[in-house]
């Protein structure tokens, strides 16, 4: 049952049960003009409701909203109707059934807990006429929490798991986490072959981009080679590692990577100069002659061209691009800085995160895909790097990459 | 009429690249998340016309992340299209389960993903406009 189908069926009952409370005269005629006013506001919300476009205004709060409605309609019809004596009271319950089962479990909890304090309230002298005072009025308080209990315990003895929960990619799938009868134990093969479907898969569309892209005359892009050459290293990667261990005279332990920062760096002031020097003065400081890092050169170099590229796309023409490197007590610090449209301070916190732009960066019209800052913190803390900014709008961004100092020659 | 909007929550910074440069060229309004939690919270306050979900994802699960979604009235609509690896008959079962309009079987290819996407949101439109 989806929620519409339960806003339908609560609505269709509560305004059924009316109609066979007054015309069996189980209202007092005073009251009938209420009755009708509760009928009417209950078609009203359920035509709200089913209206296209509230629901998504009103976002995660329009279940709460739609629920808490209802009752308090069934409530209010409740209370002119004899109270916790009345013949629509099991509506109530008819209710908390219907949200959890349309809803989940938390709907239903928060029901039953609304729906308790509404009885309660119903059995306070003077709320209802005539409401009995007696053991029946008890019990009919606490019946929806004692729904709440009774379908909390079944649900917890076994009731079907409607979600289940299937194994990790990498680096091999949990086995408690999958059912016996949906994975058999698969073999290294098989492991082998599921991990590689999402690199191939990769491959293949930039293959496909590519030819449709050769098609109408283009260049490959870069990106696209790139994100080709790295998914082609992994693949290769999983298959070096599932190939059976053959014995070998003695384990090659490759050496790990270093990274000569001032080269690259240098190297790339020089590229992004030539390529958009007319456009922003490119800026390079090094404090020492020689920088190394232990990390990665193509991760490394790779981080710093998305940060290059960010800082060249936001900055206006006559803007200027900084690039520096340092040695502090035993870190490294890269801090490319811009004069560009700069971040919020909100922004700055949403930055890393992947798909997302800035409303300056959206506003300026630049093309990108919000992926470059949260590539070059994930690749930068893959080689122990670590990324920060500092912005005021209008006034620039300054990224620091910081890394670990390794001296030339240190193993 | 302006374009689809398309959000992709895959845990590969690799795939979500690959798909976005595929959707964004043809000119959809592409945004994702690597992480199911920061994801659903980006798709219940803003709702897109499509939801692509990877099924095998650290946290929240694609079927789990569809699941959720398909409860709260705000999304309840929105087509999910699963990416996945996994092909048997219970994945897919599975998959419908939880709400699940259609899905694409890794590996695949740019036109392959274009076919479904485009089906997804031609027929999301559809009824978006009745």
């Amino acid at each position: 049952m989806n929620g519409a189908s339960r806003g339908l069926l609560s609505s269709g009952l509560l305004l059924f049960a009316i109609f066979l409370v007054v015309a069996a005269g189980g209202a007092a005629a005073g009251d009938i003009p209420r009755l009708a006013a509760v009928a009417g506001g209950a078609v009203a919300l359920r035509a709200v409701f089913l209206a296209p476009g509230l629901g998504r205004a009103l976002g995660i709060f329009a279940v709460p909203i739609d629920l808490g409605a209802s009752l308090v309609l069934i409530l209010f019809a409740l209370s002119l109707t004899g109270g916790l004596g009345s013949d629509l009271y099991p509506l109530l319950l008819v209710e908390i059934v219907l949200a959890r089962l349309a809803e989940g479990p938390a709907a239903g909890r928060f029901l039953a807990v609304v729906a308790t304090a509404g009885a309660a309230a119903l059995a306070i002298p003077g709320v209802t006429d005539g409401a009995p005072q007696t053991v029946g009025t008890v019990l009919r308080v606490a019946w929806p929490a004692a729904l709440l209990l009774v379908l909390e315990v079944t649900d917890r003895r076994g009731a079907p798991v409607v979600v289940e929960k299937p194994s990790r990619p990498a680096p091999a799938p949990a086995p408690e986490a999958v059912p016996r009868e949906a994975a058999p134990a698969r073999d290294a093969r098989q492991e082998l072959l599921h991990d590689l479907k999402s690199p191939l898969s990769v491959v293949r569309v930039y293959a496909d981009l590519m030819t449709e892209g050769a098609r109408r005359g283009e260049l490959p892009r870069e990106e696209h080679l790139e994100s080709l050459s790295n998914e082609i290293a992994l693949m290769e990667a999983l298959v070096g590692v599932s190939r059976p261990a053959a014995p070998r005279p003695a384990p090659r332990v490759a050496p790990p990577p270093e990274t000569e920062l001032v080269n690259l760096l240098s190297s790339l002031a020089a590229s992004y100069h030539d390529a958009h020097g007319e456009k922003v003065r490119i800026e390079f400081v090094a404090d020492e002659e020689s920088i190394v890092i232990s990390a990665d050169p193509v991760a490394v170099q790779r981080a710093l061209r998305n940060v290059l590229d960010n800082a060249v796309k936001y900055t206006p023409p006559g803007g200027q691009v900084r690039i520096r490197a340092s040695v502090v007590a035993q870190h490294v610090f890269v801090v490319i800085s811009d004069t560009g449209i700069g971040m919020t301070r909100e922004e700055q916190k949403r930055a890393f995160e992947y798909a997302w732009r800035g409303e300056a960066a959206r506003a300026s019209g630049t093309e990108g895909r919000g992926l470059g800052l949260a590539l070059v913190r994930e690749l930068l803390e893959k080689q122990g790097g670590k990324v920060s900014l500092l912005s005021e709008p209008g006034h620039g961004l300054e990224v620091t990459i910081m890394f670990p100092l390794r001296r030339p020659g240190a193993s | 009429m302006s374009a689809a909007s398309i959000f992709i929550v895959d845990d590969d910074p690799a795939v979500l690249e690959a798909v976005t440069a595929v959707l964004a060229g043809d000119g959809y309004r592409v945004t994702g998340a690597v992480d199911s939690r920061s994801a659903l919270l980006a798709v219940l306050s803003d709702p897109p016309d499509l939801l692509v979900l990877d099924v095998n994802m650290p946290g929240l699960n694609g079927w789990e992340l569809c699941d959720i979604v398909r409860r709260q009235t705000a999304t309840r609509e929105v087509p999910v299209l699963f990416l996945t690896g996994r092909g048997e008959v219970r994945d897919q079962i599975t998959a419908l389960q939880v709400g699940g309009s259609d899905h694409l079987r890794k590996p695949f290819r740019a036109e392959e993903l274009r076919g479904k996407v485009r089906a997804l949101t031609t027929g999301a439109r559809r009824r978006g406009s009745r």
